[in-house]
């Protein structure tokens, strides 16, 4: 089987990205808020939307 | 790895996907901004929900259903199509990380208080990550086999409930206002009904593909009147007054169920439909992930990504939020718009790509669904 | 992907026996029988009988017990003799022509085709001046008779089994089947066994998919040696790791004529009573022979008492254990209170309480099959007493775990297959450890995934759990439930009825 360049890279990343989430769990860090950077996106067209 | 399924099995995990998590979820989410016109909301958003449904699939009909991720490719152009692939796999990783929480939340909520949330997260993944092992075609026929059971449980416990029913419960209607509606059929139009263009990545697995916009639809319609059936009932039987105050309403409801004092505590077989319709939903969202994973790593399978999604799934669904009512206000405020920004993205991608008359150079591409 | 799995289980053999291919036959009689004598070695069942003083001398080989010896003197011996002394001048190569047996004489020139003959019940002549053997084929030898199965009884039914012998197999099957395309193909397995089986079908109905998967892998089988249909079992299942039976074994002839007239293939064994049926599903275990010899509904309704056994087997003690741990709000009050009383001085928790019952039934199973007869009546007698009132009586368990253990262990009987409800019995013991640890979701979870497992499973590359799921409508008529014959198989029936 060949292992190509952009397996590799793929796989490599996507390890990273889950071990660096993986450490912020364990560590019980806030190191990757999604949800406060989903949240400052939204919330201001959620007020526009639905008035708070 | 077999990942072909027949228009019977999607139609099944359309309906399971669409009733699964918001079965329990949907009652609260609409009554908490409508109270008793929870239902008109519960309408209003597969109203909704079939708009953007249509819309999508006649998108990807013109793209002969091809694989969400190639079609990207070749709409948007190399660059654009990755990100685009990278973006839907982290709304996939990330919905099922969402979908796990929300079971060990549940578990932990209202039917083991006393054991640990890990325990139900781990055992979820494990049998998501086992079935997504084998391809496809193994939820597809899991599927197809429990679910006419869980309808069957589901249609039989609501049923029963019905003795309770108060119309005054509901009376009168539109009370609320306009925009307290529109609030409420807000939350439950992203969730699930714009979440479930992830499917875009299955329908290209399915062996005939006529009519299939039809029954992909149909299967929306389907599991949409259930949820509205279940809304309007969970209202009528508790008031919005107490539906409002419930996480899970509807599992509230079974709890009064009770038949000549020998089946107490039914409860758990709605319990039990909820965590398979929310086996089924992990389960395509890891699919969907892995298959984008396949699709950039141009690898010929998946196997390798299987662990370290697993791993991903399990810490997301711990470190996106701190407690459950932080999940529950998220979930409400921001989930639909997130949602539909990555609906309208993908629309306004494929759009293009439609009008530059990409669609129609899609024959010469090598053709990726018999992996 | 089942490819490389049924790859990886082949292993190389590592002793591979001789071959002769490179020794001829010489024209020399003395040459031969001492060549034949240093390969067979100075067995006693071994018969090398020389008649030198005949004007053309001869040699007769052949191993005794295997052939029909009284045939071997009057058709053979005695003619070849007869005509040499009566005709002087006869060639050796008219020789063999004397010889009065029906069956087929093949020339052998070198010792490959002699040495394997000789084993497998052949009589071989060796004609002084030939450079040619020859094989005649005089097979007998003691078989038992056919009798009435021992491990799959019925009431209703034919009181045939199969036997070890493959020739008598075969005439079962064939009295059963007058049909012009039965076919039964003969494959050699074993480097040093030699073992014959047959692959057996119906040209008119197999599926050619499924037949050529079964020559393929029987074909490429890789093995020293086998002995017994479920080593070939084991051997060539594509799903080697899962306690389920992909493999149906029977030896009632009526279900392997059933299984062949529909469609399927049978795998019959030199040496063992026990032909495996394939492809097969996971319904078809709950399927016994017997349920098309009665009315339908009673057999519909046996069908479904076998599944709730299955079930019961599988998950019962499991259940208990979760139930009296973890969710005693599912029990009626009185019930719970009875309960709760019964396990009053129990030392034990549930768990324990259940493991060890479970353990102590498995052992006494265990010594009730391998036990010398005489011993039985000692052994049932104690079993008894340990599984049932002595315990509860010395305070160990609590009265429900019997009736649990027993329960359980009289529905793993039910199965019609042996082998099938081994997977209950070893998966409960996995049920019973999740449930004393996560209590009844942890055995949803273990069934969602036990259900995603069979959806995975092929036999013969067709899916395991088939009318079930994927769905096939047509094929329900006789899956979970056994509708009336006339349904399914012929339309003629009714017009016959309106007839009469």
């Amino acid at each position: 089987m060949s292992k190509n360049k952009s397996y590799r890279i793929t796989l490599t990343t996507f390890w990273i990205f889950s071990m660096m989430n993986l450490a912020t769990f364990l560590s019980n860090r806030q190191w990757l808020p999604f949800s406060k950077w989903i949240d400052a996106i939204y919330s201001p067209l959620y007020k526009l939307m639905f008035g708070g | 790895m077999n990942h072909t399924i027949n228009r019977w099995q999607l139609v099944l995990i359309v309906i399971s996907f669409i009733m699964g998590s918001s079965l329990l979820m949907a009652p609260n989410l609409t009554a908490f901004f409508s109270g008793q016109d929870a239902w008109i909301s519960m309408i209003i958003a597969v109203i909704i929900g079939l708009i953007l449904n249509v819309t999508w699939i006649m998108i990807l009909k013109r793209y002969q259903f091809r694989s969400i991720f190639r079609i990207t490719e070749v709409a948007g152009g190399k660059v654009v199509g990755t990100i685009l692939n990278i973006l839907i796999i982290f709304f996939a990783l990330h919905l099922a990380s969402y979908v796990v929480r929300n079971l060990s939340n549940f578990m932990i909520s209202n039917v083991i208080p006393e054991s640990s949330p890990w325990t139900f997260q781990i055992m979820i993944i494990l049998l998501a990550v086992y079935s997504c092992f084998y391809g496809l075609n193994n939820i597809g026929r899991v599927n197809e086999f429990l679910t006419p059971f869980m309808i069957l449980f589901f249609i039989c416990s609501l049923a029963l409930t019905t003795n309770q029913f108060r119309f005054s419960h509901l009376q009168p209607f539109f009370e609320q206002g306009m925009l307290r509606i529109s609030q409420g059929a807000y939350t439950t139009t992203g969730f699930p009904f714009i979440e479930i263009i992830l499917l875009g990545s299955v329908l290209t697995y399915v062996k005939n593909k006529n009519k299939l916009s039809k029954n992909y639809l149909a299967g929306i319609l389907f599991g949409g009147s259930a949820l509205i059936l279940t809304v309007f009932i969970a209202v009528g039987v508790e008031g919005a007054y107490m539906v409002k105050r419930q996480s899970y309403p509807t599992y509230e409801l079974m709890r009064d169920i009770s038949i000549i004092n020998i089946f107490e505590r039914v409860e758990v077989i709605i319990g039990v439909v909820w965590i398979f319709g929310i086996l089924v939903k992990i389960v395509i969202c890891l699919f969907t992930a892995l298959k984008g994973l396949q699709h950039l790593s141009k690898f010929p399978n998946y196997h390798p990504f299987l662990l370290p999604a697993g791993l991903l799934i399990w810490a997301l669904s711990n470190h996106i939020h701190t407690n459950s009512m932080e999940f529950t206000d998220f979930v409400g405020r921001n989930w639909t718009l997130w949602w539909f920004s990555l609906y309208l993205v993908l629309l306004v991608v494929l759009g293009i790509g439609i009008l530059r008359k990409k669609d129609k150079n899609l024959d010469q591409t090598a053709d990726d669904s018999s992996q | 992907m089942s490819q490389q799995f049924f790859k990886r289980k082949r292993h190389d053999s590592t002793s591979s026996t001789e071959n002769y291919d490179h020794l001829h036959v010489s024209s020399d009689l003395k040459t031969n029988v001492k060549e034949i004598k240093n390969i067979l070695g100075e067995s006693i069942d071994v018969k090398i009988v020389e008649f030198l003083e005949m004007p053309i001398p001869f040699a007769i080989c052949y191993i005794e017990g295997l052939i029909n010896k009284q045939q071997l003197e009057l058709s053979i011996i005695e003619p070849i003799k007869r005509t040499q002394l009566e005709n002087k001048k006869l060639q050796p190569k008219d020789l063999i022509h004397q010889t009065e047996v029906s069956a087929m004489i093949s020339p052998c020139p070198h010792f490959d085709l002699i040495i394997t003959p000789v084993l497998k019940g052949q009589v071989i002549i060796f004609v002084d001046g030939m450079s040619e053997a020859y094989s005649i084929p005089l097979e007998t030898w003691e078989t038992r008779g056919v009798e009435e199965p021992e491990a799959q009884t019925m009431v209703r039914g034919p009181r045939e089994g199969f036997i070890e012998t493959l020739q008598t197999n075969t005439t079962l099957l064939r009295r059963r089947i007058s049909n012009p395309t039965l076919r039964f193909k003969p494959f050699e397995v074993g480097k040093i066994t030699k073992t014959t089986i047959l692959v057996s079908y119906l040209e008119s109905q197999v599926d050619q998919e499924v037949l050529q998967e079964v020559i393929k892998r029987v074909s490429n089988l890789n093995t020293d040696k086998i002995f017994e249909s479920g080593m070939l079992e084991e051997l060539i299942d594509e799903n080697g790791y899962s306690p389920f039976p992909t493999f149906q074994s029977t030896e009632r002839p009526d279900v392997a004529a059933a299984a062949l007239s529909e469609g399927n293939v049978v795998i019959m064994f030199e040496g063992t009573p026990f032909v495996l049926i394939t492809p097969t599903t996971f319904i078809s275990f709950f399927q016994a022979a017997e349920d098309y010899y009665h009315h339908f509904d009673l057999s519909s309704f046996i069908r479904v008492i076998r599944v709730i056994s299955f079930m019961i087997s599988l998950a019962l003690p499991a259940a208990y254990i979760a139930v009296t741990t973890f969710h005693q709000e599912l029990i009626p009050t009185n019930l719970l209170v009875s309960l709760a009383a019964q396990r009053e001085g129990v030392p034990f928790p549930a768990f324990v309480e259940a493991l060890v019952m479970e353990t102590i039934f498995e052992i006494l199973r265990e010594a009730g099959i391998r036990m010398p007869r005489p011993i039985g009546s000692a052994v049932s007698i104690v079993g008894a007493i340990v599984i049932g009132e002595s315990a509860v009586a010395a305070g160990l368990v609590s009265p429900a775990i019997v009736i649990v253990v027993s329960l359980t262990a009289i529905s793993s009987f039910v199965s019609p297959y042996y082998g099938f409800s081994g997977a209950a019995r070893l998966l409960r013991f996995v049920l019973m450890i999740l449930a004393a640890t996560t209590g009844i979701f942890g055995m949803i979870f273990f069934m969602i995934g036990l259900l995603i497992h069979l959806c995975s499973l092929t036999s013969m590359g067709k899916p395991y759990f088939s009318p079930l799921a994927p769905f096939q409508s047509g094929k329900q008529k006789d899956s979970l439930f056994r509708l009336p014959l006339w349904w399914t198989q012929t339309k003629l029936h009714r017009k016959w009825v309106k007839k009469l």
